[in-house]
């Protein structure tokens, strides 16, 4: 019994880990977990019932007071609005006529889109799947091999998680303590790395094999003045929306918040100038906003009370005390949090990760003292923050589980196998994986820019 | 009506009340967060108000689309293994987890989150802050309202899988995917 009593905790986790694949909603098995185990404690005299009283103020403290969070729905509803409006589609066509010269123009046109648009959709599987839906047609139609062009999107739909102001970044700075604007401006230096080494790359195959990406067809001419004027309207507006969505916070000069709903307005605005507004477009994008904020804080309030009762059962003292067991030092143990972070990967969406993982190995992340290799404990953070981001994007794209590969497959047309995508991505790991290795190598790359807003 | 029937109504209530609550708390949020950055970036005025306004907005968008998602399927579900389950074992599941961790939850929230409501309400709680709004209860009232929005959402999915369970509907519920994640 007492074995029982001293190791609640772990069985907590372990129920959690087998019980997730029920296929019930993540957020009520969370709860369902802390409400069993709660039960459980109660039987054995180690949890008091009147402890549940704290679950609605949990709850609310966790949403309430909150002068961040509001930004999300904002995001979603920028994000949501451009895809639906067509203002993406716009933008993609455009970019492949702009880039024409490029070789492999569209899938670098594609990895463009990933970096303006991507971040705003929320959720890689959201990315992925509009990416490959707005794309993936007109590549196999002009003769892209399937494995490239699926690659290309992949890669570019979960740059999405990582560059700001992707909704994941929010919550990272959460868990670890770091200021929104640091954690926007970590991931910005590794992230525009491994675009400049996807696109080397993409030029490069097109370069060596005409085959695997033949240049775009004849466009048809028209005069430069009506070009310019649809360059201005399709390109021009929403990348300037967004750019000062994110300079605005970035520079410091708004909140997110406020940024945030300027980017919404702002959406707005470019739906009236491109005529695509209509009740019916309003009604679906604000619906699927509110579905999507349910969505993500449900598990975010679910992931509350999960670790109240955890922590009840001094769970935190346990994971940590069990990796020390292990009897790595410093980097030891933060690259088997990456490694664990990598396996959940395969399995679940970045929500739960965050949610849920993060403040198991919160104390561990704690403890952990990088502050001389990176030069201040704040910046170890910042730079341990971007280190999880893209560990995280890097396990979505990995075979055979890859999150992002199977909702490709989802949104791609019948003749694409699962086979073509897992070829496809292969070299996109290998980038991936080099872009963490520099990461690790030259913290700098983090946390250059970071320190430098500082000051 | 049949018992089917009824789930249907009281579904269709969930889904309107949804959308309205979607409609009356996005625009508005954006509405305030976009007149309170004019005002704090360009003529320096910054209210406390319409700050504390913005996270009402929010808070009240989480909590009373709970249910409304939960019908929507649009809560998270890991369905690696739930995809190649039979129908009849996804329904067991659905209405075990209804019955032994959605009901007990919104109760907790309902009653407790009730408490927490009424407290604030006989203590005519206010803002913390010298300038911020009146009158608490208002918006932890959400939380034992969203409970019970969310709860009666589960109960008729609840019935709606006994229901398939015993042979006299078609499928399991919930089945509409307004918003599966792609």
């Amino acid at each position: 019994m007492d074995f029982l009593i001293d190791n609640l905790a772990l069985f907590m986790i372990l129920a959690l880990a087998l019980l997730l694949f029920s296929g019930y909603p993540v957020a009520l098995v969370l709860i369902g977990v802390a409400l069993g185990f709660g039960l459980i404690g109660y039987i054995l005299d180690q949890f008091p019932l009147i402890a549940l009283f704290n679950i609605p103020l949990r709850i609310y403290s966790t949403l309430a007071e909150n002068l961040i969070y509001p930004a999300v729905p904002m995001l979603l509803f920028m994000g949501i609005a451009l895809e639906r409006s067509g203002i993406g589609r716009e933008l993609l066509l455009c970019l492949q006529v702009l880039l024409r010269r490029v070789p492999a123009s569209q899938a670098v046109a594609v990895t463009v889109i990933g970096i303006i648009l991507a971040p705003s959709a929320g959720l890689v599987g959201a990315s992925v799947a509009t990416l490959a839906y707005l794309a993936l047609p007109t590549m196999l139609e002009s003769g892209y091999k399937a494995s490239f062009a699926t690659g290309s999107i992949a890669a570019a739909g979960t740059l999405g998680l990582i560059l700001p102001p992707a909704i994941m970044l929010f919550f990272l700075a959460d868990e670890l303590g770091v200021l929104i604007s640091q954690m926007f401006l970590s991931t910005i230096v590794p992230g525009l790395v491994l675009v400049v080494l996807y696109v080397a790359y993409y030029i490069g195959a097109a370069l060596l094999d005409l085959r695997i990406a033949p240049p775009l067809a004849a466009v048809p001419v028209r005069s430069p003045l009506r070009f310019a004027l649809y360059v201005a309207r399709s390109l021009a507006l929403p990348v300037l929306l967004i750019a000062m969505v994110l300079g605005s916070v970035i520079a410091g000069l708004a909140t997110p918040t406020q940024s945030a709903c300027v980017g919404a307005a702002g959406a707005i605005l470019l739906m009236l100038l491109n005529r695509s507004i209509s009740r019916r477009a309003m009604h679906e994008i604000v619906q699927r906003t509110a579905l999507m904020t349910a969505m993500v804080f449900f598990i975010a309030l679910a992931a509350t009370v999960f670790s109240y009762v955890f922590r009840y059962f001094s769970g935190d003292t346990l994971v940590l005390e069990l990796l020390r067991g292990l009897g790595f030092g410093d980097w030891g143990m933060l690259l088997t949090m990456l490694a664990i972070i990598f396996v959940l990967g395969f399995f679940i969406d970045w929500i739960e990760i965050a949610l849920i993982t993060l403040p198991i190995f919160e104390p561990v992340l704690k403890a952990l003292d990088f502050s001389t290799y990176v030069g201040s404990p704040q910046l170890a953070s910042v730079w341990i923050a971007a280190l999880i981001a893209l560990t995280l994007q890097t396990s979505f794209l990995t075979p055979p589980f890859g999150f992002a590969l199977f909702f490709l497959k989802g949104a791609s047309p019948p003749s694409v196998a699962l086979r073509d995508i897992y070829r496809g991505i292969v070299p996109i790991v290998a980038i991936q994986l080099l872009g963490i290795a520099l990461v690790l190598v030259l913290p700098g790359l983090a946390t250059w820019l970071a320190m430098r807003a500082a000051g | 009506m049949s018992v089917i029937g009824a789930c249907h109504a009281l579904e269709r209530g969930i889904i309107w009340l949804g959308a309205l609550v979607a409609w009356m708390t996005l625009i508005p949020l954006i509405a305030v967060s976009v007149y309170d950055m004019i005002g704090r970036q360009f003529f320096n005025v910054g209210s406390t108000r319409l700050q504390e306004l913005e996270w009402h907005f929010f808070l009240a968008v989480v909590m009373l689309s709970l249910g409304y998602a939960y019908l929507h399927n649009a809560h998270v579900r890991i369905d690696i293994l739930r995809d190649r389950f039979a129908p009849r074992t996804s329904a067991w599941i659905e209405l075990l987890g209804c019955l032994l961790v959605l009901v007990p939850f919104c109760t907790v929230l309902i009653v407790y989150g009730g408490q927490f409501a009424l407290n604030a309400f006989v203590q005519m709680e206010v803002a913390r802050a010298a300038l911020g709004l009146p009158m608490r209860w208002i918006i932890k009232s959400c939380l034992p309202i969203g409970g019970l929005l969310l709860l009666l959402a589960g109960l008729s999915v609840a019935i709606r899988n006994a229901m398939f369970l015993a042979g006299r509907a078609t499928g399991p519920a919930p089945t509409s995917g307004a918003l599966q994640r792609g």
